[in-house]
């Protein structure tokens, strides 16, 4: 999944010109191929496994409902998750405002994944717990998905300097939280 | 621990960390098919009542707006609001200090055009001919006006430069600026001042709450301009007036 798409590579472009066509299984080879790190990053940007199901769902019903407009000599992985880190963006903000339900969703889902890690929490996960929901999924983006500062700064809407220097904040925050020193 | 090592340590982590996500693909999937494929409806595109916010260009955008035009039977009827990213951040320099702030989307369906408002400082009042977008809190009264409107007018910029010459005159505002400019928008910029007059302290000519009102014409494909009004005072011109120049470069038609 690392690594930039500077075109659409020839299958995905087959997959794409067949799914304006209404080829249902070739949206479901899309599907297929995107759905696991989507799932990652929408879980990572709300840290709520039911969130990121449904981001990931209204992610994909807009990719398939707007295929017509996809301009096929852009890259797809940006334009995807441009659309998949908007959904997470409307779902956090409309969390905020229920901030009840987010708590006991949290609480479900830290049991959960106490659950499935047998409590083995360490620095670098708290860590990333901690940073705010802008510096996550930039460094989601990042890490998780392989794009540059460039490529997220134009899917956030964001100047590049301010991308690179809220990676370097966030790196830097991880870092102490590891129990490094800032700059070592 | 060196960069290389962190880099891969926070990788892995973010990997470990989602891997419960990566269960609910299955799931997941079964969701997108009964919505798209085995709902009663399934068959038709939906117009959603929310949003789709999505990244495309300008030129994406009018493809889109031509398709709904020409196939209405099939094609989605998207709104504006849906073309863009609802929120990004900007960095803006106010009165010599660099600042990032949050601007929102705001689009007008009819007059077919979308801006980035600050709305921490700002907001939009939608009218039936126009829209100001004015401070957030209300400015004690001892301020003159400060807003910026946006309207769109049947006429050439010609046109519309004479009018506005006109009405400046008429308000007895001295013309300060006439000219053609690329930044923050593509057209004419008239501004005008407010007369001068004696203070408390006999100070005599322009003051600080000294009226200026800075106008903008651009044309439209359809032969018509978009005429944005901006109203704010002396003091205030590298704070409103910085600020609202800012928030016009991202000012869009989509015609």
């Amino acid at each position: 999944m690392k690594g930039v798409y500077k075109s659409l590579n020839e299958n995905e472009s087959k997959l794409i010109k067949k799914i304006k066509k209404g080829d249902h299984e070739a949206f479901k080879c899309l599907y297929e191929k995107h759905a696991d790190y989507a799932l990652r990053t929408a879980y990572s940007i709300t840290k709520n496994r039911s969130d990121a199901s449904d981001i990931v769902q209204e992610t994909f019903i807009k990719i398939y409902r707007n295929i017509e407009s996809f301009d096929m000599k852009r890259p797809f992985k940006p334009w995807f998750y441009q659309i998949l880190i908007n959904e997470s963006r409307s779902y956090l903000s409309k969390r905020s405002k229920q901030a009840i339900n987010i708590e006991s969703d949290r609480l479900l889902d830290q049991l959960h994944r106490n659950a499935k890690h047998e409590l083995q929490y360490d620095e670098l996960e708290l860590g990333l717990d901690e940073l705010d929901d802008k510096d996550r999924t930039i460094l989601t983006l990042k890490y998780l998905n392989g794009f540059t500062e460039k490529e997220i700064a134009k899917m956030l809407g964001a100047n590049v300097n301010t991308i690179k220097s809220r990676l370097y904040k966030g790196r830097q925050r991880l870092k102490v939280a590891m129990g490094g020193m800032k700059d070592e | 621990m060196n960069e290389k090592e962190l880099d891969k340590k926070i990788e892995d982590e973010l990997k470990k960390d989602t891997n419960s996500a990566s269960e609910l693909k299955n799931e997941t999937w079964n969701k997108i098919n009964t919505e798209l494929f085995q709902s009663p409806d399934s068959h038709k595109k939906k117009v959603k009542k929310r949003g789709i916010i999505s990244g495309l260009t300008a030129a994406a955008i009018v493809a889109i707006a031509v398709f709904g035009m020409t196939d209405p039977g099939q094609a989605m009827i998207q709104s504006l609001k849906d073309m863009f990213v609802e929120e990004k951040e900007q960095e803006i320099e106010i009165e010599g200090h660099k600042e990032d702030s949050d601007v929102q989307l705001e689009a007008n369906e009819e007059l077919r055009y979308v801006i980035y408002i600050d709305d921490s400082r700002y907001r939009m009042i939608e009218g039936d001919s126009s829209d100001r977008i004015v401070p957030e809190q209300e400015l004690a009264d001892r301020y003159p006006e400060v807003s910026m409107e946006i309207m769109r007018k049947e006429a050439t910029t010609e046109e519309m430069v004479e009018s506005i010459k006109n009405s400046l005159a008429d308000n007895k505002m001295e013309l300060r600026q006439e000219e053609q400019v690329n930044t923050p928008i593509n057209g004419v910029v008239i501004r005008g001042i407010g007369p001068g007059y004696t203070n408390e302290a006999g100070k005599t000519g322009q003051q600080w709450d000294t009226p200026i009102e800075k106008y903008y014409i651009t044309e439209t494909k359809n032969n018509q301009v978009f005429v944005i009004k901006q109203s704010y005072f002396l003091e205030a011109a590298e704070g409103h007036g910085a600020r609202f120049d800012y928030m016009l470069k991202s000012f869009e038609i989509v015609d």
